[in-house]
């Protein structure tokens, strides 16, 4: 294996990918990027086994072949070095790659690549396609809400169903519900659901780009894996099995009372308040009176705060109690100028939406509190 | 410089609100009780100075109330009334103490010491302060002033209604040493039983033993005696605040052989535990068990939770392991108790896949919501009787933090 490419391409591309290497492992090769030349150019992958990563780069081979080096030292190495060529060669006798610029001559010991787990080039499956800057918001809308407890693994993905040209997208960790519906190119009556790892999609989120390019999905015929190319980077993650609650039934069919506000506004004011409660589990109380809403936290040891924040508000006075950490996780990327929040009660669910759209809306269960 | 200890003590006080919102009973023996039907079961709640006369006491079945007065007018009790009454009056309480420690509905400690300055002699503000009621909520009350709780309480007893009896410091003991030791707080039948033998029928008796031979009868207990029939009481009035622990605790007139019996005796103590722990707005994280056994010896137990609760049905579960696992079934028990600690802020996050637990939650707060409404002892859930009164003494504890300190 012999190359050169820039070293600014090389450190953006390890960036993508080494968003994949384990952090904790007990198989040392999981810490490495896998570096294969490829038609076109080097191609870069890692691999926690739950989830892979693959970006190919625009490089000048000589001499084909691959070695997986420790993805921390070289990108460490790539990202701090000056913006020129760089020559790779590996030395196939001792599994150690050469880095070599005008300045540099280094040399990293490597692991073999016949050691490396398969991260597959692709899957064989249903395929459909979604617009980049949709599926980036319909992740960041959801992720939020799935669990991170590994006890009920099936909550600590995201629920996605396939319907026609339609996709629902759900996840909840028992106290919070996020559901997004958006469009998708599929074969007419297509349908499917899955359950994606949170941390997969979040990964994703990240690679995603706004634009109108569209990313070509694929569900594995096994139903064990899923796979993401978007450009030149692909991602790959394993299913998670088991079945999803039921929880179209917890989503209140109506409200009796509503309140419409301005989110930034509630999110500032919900920070500002939740600043008294963070010893007391993050409890923000909401009452209506009068056509007023006011926030209130208090923690008899620390003190309180009080606001009142500017909205509408319809129907029967009301006193809840929430977790603020869940509240400022949707405000937060809700999107919408407004938010519209529906409440039937101190120990119902509230729903909280985007004003002005119907693809959205966000399960929030209080927390039983003395009034 | 001594204390001043004001005991308040409203007179009569369930049949004075009956009268004074119904004028025909104005002057009429009135007990108040149950459903206000005297041929069923339960008992005397309050009885009117002319019904006493007859010999009608609180805790008396009714119907045993008929037999002794014929005409007696039985009143069912609306305790929401009671409240209402008894938050006016508590209103004006205010007014002459910033220190005011409720004992219940209709009684009430006040802290006067160093108040003279602004409000005058202790014995012109008893007077000012009976009278202020009397003129804006119609209600007779009692009071006793001394150095400490104890003697103010004891006071306050002497000369219902309308009593008001001075203390002075220093003369607390020649002041209890005549009175019989039924007269003594927390000296219930089966403790003067035990002192009948050793001569002791007055408080003065009492301060006579020697305080190694009430230690020795009655423990820790036997020591406090001592202390009190001295009139020694250094507990301070404590405004109500947030509870370190809650418990509550009764103790037999004879001792109890009877497993189910204890078992359904605890488990409503401790369903009345958690009605206060919600009352306050709090959950526990340690549920505990107390037990004494004949002669005095006492053990006590706890469970720690999982998470804290204010739940009944996670309470009980909890306060059942203990009985299973510590209730020693053959020997005679004198007194049992439940309570809680380690309290914290109720913040108890629901579940969306869960729904149960906001059920029971909300099963709780109606019987709350009912007990409030119709009296402590109003409804129970099913696993316990309701506890007769007439059997047992109930004390409420509830520590406060300043206890602790």
């Amino acid at each position: 294996m012999r190359l050169t490419c820039s070293a600014g391409v090389l450190g953006q591309g390890l960036h993508v990918v080494s968003r994949a290497v384990s952090s904790r492992t007990t198989l040392p090769i999981l810490n490495n990027v896998l570096m294969q030349t490829a038609d076109n150019g080097l191609q870069l992958t890692a691999t926690n086994l739950e989830i892979g990563i693959r970006q190919t780069i625009p490089a000048q081979v000589q001499e084909e072949g691959g070695i997986t080096v420790p993805a921390r030292l070289l990108t460490d190495f790539v990202t701090s070095h000056p913006e020129e060529p760089l020559t790779m060669s590996l030395d196939k006798k001792t599994q150690s790659l050469s880095l070599k610029s005008a300045r540099f001559d280094a040399t990293i010991r490597g692991i073999d690549p016949a050691d490396f787990p398969p991260v597959p080039a692709g899957v064989d499956g249903r395929k459909v396609k979604v617009d980049q800057t949709g599926l980036r918001e319909a992740i960041e809308q959801t992720v939020i809400a799935a669990s991170t407890d590994e006890g009920r693994p099936v909550l600590t993905g995201v629920y996605v169903q396939l319907n026609g040209g339609k996709a629902t997208l759900a996840a909840t960790d028992g106290h919070r519900l996020a559901v997004k519906t958006l469009a998708v190119e599929a074969e007419a009556g297509e349908t499917d659901t899955i359950v994606v790892p949170a941390r997969a999609l979040t990964e994703l989120g990240r690679i995603l780009k706004t634009g109108e390019e569209r990313i070509d999905v694929t569900v594995g015929a096994q139903k064990n894996q899923v796979f993401f190319k978007t450009g030149d980077v692909e991602l790959m993650s394993r299913l998670i099995e088991g079945t999803y609650p039921n929880y179209q039934q917890v989503i209140p069919a109506q409200s009796t009372t509503t309140i419409t506000t301005k989110t930034q506004d509630l999110l500032f004011t919900t920070k500002m308040v939740s600043l008294f409660s963070k010893d007391a589990a993050n409890v923000i109380k909401f009452k209506t009176e009068g056509g007023k809403l006011t926030l209130t936290a208090n923690t008899s040891e620390v003190g309180q705060n009080v606001a009142g924040v500017d909205a509408k508000i319809d129907g029967q006075d009301l006193q809840v109690a929430f977790n603020s950490k869940y509240l400022l996780d949707v405000l937060a990327i809700l999107g919408t100028e407004e938010v519209q929040l529906g409440f039937t009660g101190p120990l119902n669910p509230g729903i909280i939406r985007p004003v002005g759209k119907d693809d959205y809306l966000y399960i929030i269960m209080p927390v039983r509190v003395a009034m | 410089m001594a204390r001043v200890v004001m005991h308040v003590d409203l007179d009569a006080f369930y049949a004075s609100v009956e009268q004074l919102r119904r004028p025909e009973l104005r002057g009429k023996p009135v007990i108040v009780g149950g459903s206000g039907v005297p041929g069923e079961r339960g008992v005397v709640a309050a009885a009117s100075y002319e019904a006493r006369v007859f010999g009608v006491r609180s805790a008396m079945p009714l119907a045993r109330a008929r037999r002794l007065c014929r005409e007696g007018i039985f009143v069912p009790c609306d305790f929401k009334a009671y409240r209402d009454a008894s938050e006016q009056v508590f209103q004006i309480l205010h007014g002459y103490s910033p220190l005011v420690e409720p004992m219940s509905l209709d009684e009430a400690y006040l802290d006067l010491t160093g108040s003279q300055a602004l409000m005058g002699q202790p014995e012109p503000v008893a007077v000012r302060l009976r009278d202020e009621v009397k003129r804006s909520c119609g209600l007779d009350l009692s009071i006793g002033i001394a150095t400490c709780k104890l003697v103010a309480k004891v006071a306050s007893e002497l000369r219902k209604p309308r009593g008001l009896v001075v203390v002075n410091a220093g003369g607390e003991a020649a002041f209890l040493r005549p009175l019989p030791i039924s007269k003594l707080p927390g000296c219930g039948p089966s403790t003067i039983r035990r002192l009948e033998p050793l001569g002791v029928g007055t408080i003065g008796d009492l301060a006579a033993l020697p305080e190694l031979l009430l230690g020795e009868l009655f423990g820790q207990y036997g020591r406090l005696l001592h202390a009190h029939a001295r009139g020694i009481d250094p507990s301070p009035v404590m405004p109500p605040g947030d509870p370190k622990s809650i418990s509550r605790e009764v103790t037999f007139d004879q001792d109890v052989l009877d497993p189910p019996r204890l078992r359904e005796t605890a488990l409503a103590l401790l369903q009345d535990v958690g009605h206060s722990l919600r009352g306050h707005g709090l959950a526990a994280r340690t549920v505990a068990m107390k037990i004494r056994y004949y002669p005095f010896e006492t053990h006590s137990c706890q469970a720690t939770l999982t998470y804290p609760s204010d739940r009944d049905d996670e309470l009980t579960q909890a306060f059942t392991r203990l009985l299973d696992e510590h209730l020693d079934q053959s020997r005679p028990v004198r007194l049992i108790g439940a309570g809680v600690s380690n309290l914290e802020a109720r913040a108890v996050q629901l579940s969306l896949l869960e729904s149960r637990a906001a059920e029971r939650a909300a099963l709780d707060d109606r019987l709350d919501a009912l007990r409030e409404r119709y009296g402590e002892q109003a409804i129970f859930r099913g696993t316990s009787n309701r506890p007769q009164q007439k059997d047992f003494r109930r004390d409420d504890i509830d520590h406060l933090a300043a206890e602790r300190k």
